[in-house]
């Protein structure tokens, strides 16, 4: 599980959800094409909307900020470039973004509210629960497999979980700069086992 | 957090948006100077979308509707933005080889805000830069500005050398706050440009001052970098390709590493 190999997996991920396609439909959309927008949206729709719902959890809000982050999507489109990556890390950054802004500004919000009460611990899923996602998930859930235990933990909680590498130094009780260190790390073999190009 | 490896080592961090908004900025800041940390971001962005798309999700099938009236009651942003939008998450634009140039003056103009896109200020010059500062023990005024100008004198004895006062761009409410300013001296002829002020703010770690050759077309040029000491500048930066003459100058203050685009907000600015 933890032995590393760097040549044994270098395979692409399947490109279930186009990712060429994507470039060129966001090339479109930068244009104003509606019509070409609305395939954006059709082919990165789960993959937006499931991150996001991921990191806030609340279905409801969940809508709400997947809407914000294809107004984002569409307001911005003629600023995205290419050379600094695809279309799909471009859309699934602002969209986590979004996400993980929302959550954030709710704690501020909340902890304020509660003033200087007791707060409560943070609550988080020790592991992403990926039973609903397609082909990929199995790709993923290996690679992760492959990450160190206190490396994936890293990774889920900073992006599953929304959390700043700080917030999570605390939950795991470490250091900040290992956090940083085996998020960088673990990001690496990622990167490395799934074959990852921008 | 003033050192370049240590910014660098944020990446994975930024990439996956888990940095605090201060560590964003400073980050952003570095990236722009940074080829090898523009690679990691690109690279580790582009694992965490195949972590999103493994946590997809079928959305509510009424949000489709929702998003595509919405979208048709919004405008899209410029496609050549002076400023990059706060929003614009993917990070600042690697140097793109200075096909355009940034207008000095909307740079100016957005004080304050985040990050200059692209790139695309042309990097003429970065001068090698030196401080001539004496024991700050025996600094008194009068001495300072003796040694100030001997520092300078050279300069100014060329027949083509031009003085620009350089005032603060956003002087702000404190209208009694006497204004700092700063004075330039230049000689095409020499390549040089001589920087000297008193009662500047001091700097953070990890960032300088920077002066900018604006020229005729508003293009910013980076000519180099210097930093205070008690207050005070004293400094000559070479001018590598010196143009005749200078339109005005402009100081920003910007992160180490090589010097990219300008920062906002413009600090000082003035025309010759």
């Amino acid at each position: 599980m933890t032995g590393m190999d760097p040549a044994r997996r270098l395979r692409p991920v399947p490109d279930a959800l186009g990712g060429e396609d994507l470039n060129i439909l966001l090339a479109l959309v930068a244009r104003g094409d509606e019509a070409a927008f609305a395939q954006f949206y059709d082919l990165t729709g789960r993959m937006l909307f499931g991150v996001v719902l991921r990191v806030v959890r609340n279905p409801a809000l969940a809508e709400e900020v997947t809407q914000e982050a294809y107004l984002d999507i569409w307001r911005l489109a003629p600023r995205f470039d290419r050379r600094r990556g695809s279309a799909r890390s471009w859309a699934s950054t602002i969209a986590h973004r979004r996400a993980v802004d929302r959550v954030r500004a709710e704690q501020a919000r909340s902890a304020r509210e509660e003033d200087d009460a007791q707060r409560s611990p943070q609550r988080y899923q020790p592991l992403v629960d990926m039973a609903d996602s397609r082909i990929d998930a199995t790709l993923v859930r290996e690679a992760l497999d492959e990450l160190s235990p206190a490396q994936r933990d890293a990774v889920v909680l900073a992006y599953f979980g929304g959390h700043t590498y700080r917030e999570v130094a605390v939950l795991l009780d470490v250091p900040e700069g290992t956090i940083k260190t085996r998020i960088r790390d673990g990001l690496i073999r990622l990167r490395d086992r799934l074959g990852v190009t921008p | 957090m003033s050192d370049a490896t240590e910014l660098h080592l944020l990446a994975g961090a930024y990439a996956l948006n888990a940095l605090d908004p201060d560590e964003r900025e400073l980050f952003e800041a570095h990236l722009q100077d940074s080829r090898s940390s523009q690679q990691d971001v690109a690279e580790f962005q582009e694992t965490a979308a195949v972590l999103a798309t493994a946590a997809a999700a079928t959305p509510p099938s009424s949000l489709r509707a929702d998003v595509l009236d919405e979208i048709r009651r919004t405008r899209q942003q410029s496609p050549l933005p002076a400023v990059a939008s706060a929003a614009a998450t993917t990070g600042p634009t690697p140097n793109a080889g200075g096909s355009s140039r940034d207008r000095w003056r909307s740079l100016a103009a957005a004080a304050g805000t985040t990050l200059v896109t692209a790139a695309a200020v042309v990097l003429v010059a970065v001068g090698a830069w030196y401080v001539t500062r004496p024991d700050p023990s025996d600094i008194d005024d009068s001495i300072k500005e003796a040694e100030n100008v001997e520092n300078v004198d050279a300069l100014l004895t060329a027949p083509d050398a031009v003085v620009t006062t350089l005032h603060a761009s956003d002087a702000g409410d404190a209208s009694d706050v006497p204004t700092t300013t700063i004075k330039v001296v230049f000689s095409s002829e020499r390549g040089q440009v001589g920087v000297v002020a008193g009662d500047l703010d001091a700097v953070d770690d990890g960032v300088t001052y920077a002066l900018w050759l604006i020229d005729d077309s508003d293009a910013a040029t980076a000519v180099g970098r210097f930093v205070p000491h008690n207050g005070d500048v004293s400094v000559i930066l070479d001018v590598n390709d010196a143009p005749d003459h200078a339109a005005g100058w402009g100081v920003t203050v910007e992160p180490h590493g090589e010097l990219g685009p300008p920062t906002p907000p413009v600090h000082f600015t003035g025309t010759s």
